[in-house]
């Protein structure tokens, strides 16, 4: 079937904005598997609605592919507009997204829940464009990463932050986020993607085509820079 | 008994650390250096708080519906042209 020309978000109508905190429990809904049995009980409440809604996806029903996308782009919308930082090219990855899924669903085997296959279809659209940019603005971490001398003691010590870190005011949000935002692309997405969006180290790996290991390391000096760019205005020696 | 970390060490090791990943005998020897380095001490609690800040400054509301626009546009996908 040949697909029609993208839609082009000329003025986009509603800000693209991220998503709220919620527990680890809410943020990944899908994580489940997914039983794929017919329900059996009463006709009116489906015993599995998302057995249910696949099966109308697979018989093409299109109040169900409208049912898809109503309920998974708000989530979409947000993963994608942290990675790219932009509403017009999340959107773009969002349609991306179900266009691939769209493609694919005659091969979805519900190992995952269908939420969770798409968002992961949404990541790699996102990372996808991401990687397509130009980056010829990489920086070097070094500079806030901690110093030592000869002997392995920290040159510089640590001084305390404040046990109430004020968590709730908006300008500590504001200051973490362009704090994540000074970091180099390849730092910000393993941030985004192990601390934000609380992928599981593999999953951010196989996302990103690198190894656990670097993914570690990568979101250890990502977290060490954080921090110090934080630690001046945290201790209240920074306006 | 395993030598203690050295602050470097401890600081390079702080994620593994944290995340339970290192072994019990280097865990151990950890603990012993924060319970002497005030510094390391320090570190890690605001490393530790780092993490939660980073959770924190993503807490916005989301949207309560998806643009009709781009739902238009993604459903438009499945239509021949």
């Amino acid at each position: 079937m040949p697909y029609p020309r993208r839609y082009l978000f000329l003025r986009p109508l509603f800000p693209v904005s991220p998503g709220p905190r919620r527990s680890r429990a809410w943020r990944r809904p899908h994580r489940t598997h997914a039983p794929v049995q017919p329900a059996t009980s009463a006709p009116s409440v489906p015993a599995d609605p998302e057995a249910e809604l696949l099966a109308r996806l697979r018989a093409g029903d299109e109040a169900a592919y409208a049912q898809l996308v109503r309920e998974q782009t708000p989530a979409l919308l947000r993963v994608t507009s942290r990675l790219l930082r932009s509403d017009d090219e999340a959107r773009d990855a969002v349609q991306d997204a179900f266009v691939a899924a769209f493609r694919a669903l005659p091969r979805f085997r519900a190992e995952s829940r269908l939420g969770t296959w798409i968002y992961r279809i949404a990541i790699n659209a996102a990372l996808a464009r991401l990687r397509a940019r130009a980056s010829a603005d990489e920086v070097s971490l070094d500079e806030w990463l901690p110093r030592f001398v000869e002997d392995g003691h920290a040159a510089e010590p640590s001084e305390p932050w404040p046990a109430d870190a004020g968590t709730e005011r908006r300008e500590v949000r504001e200051r973490v986020r362009a704090a994540i935002d000074r970091l180099p692309e390849t730092y910000r997405t393993v941030v985004l993607l192990r601390d934000i969006e609380e992928l599981t180290t593999d999953e951010a790996a196989q996302a990103l085509g690198i190894s656990t290991g670097a993914v570690k390391v990568r979101l250890h000096r990502a977290r060490q820079a954080l921090r110090a760019l934080l630690d001046p205005w945290m201790r209240g020696e920074a306006a | 008994m395993t030598d203690l970390p050295t602050c470097r060490e401890v600081l390079e090791f702080l994620g593994d650390y944290d995340a339970g990943e290192l072994d019990p005998m280097r865990t151990s020897a950890f603990e012993r250096h924060l319970e002497l380095c005030a510094s390391c001490r320090n570190y890690l609690h605001s490393y530790r708080l780092t993490i939660e800040l980073e959770k924190d400054a993503f807490a916005e509301p989301e949207l309560a519906d998806p643009p009709e626009e781009l739902v238009a546009a993604i459903l438009a996908i499945r239509r021949p042209a």
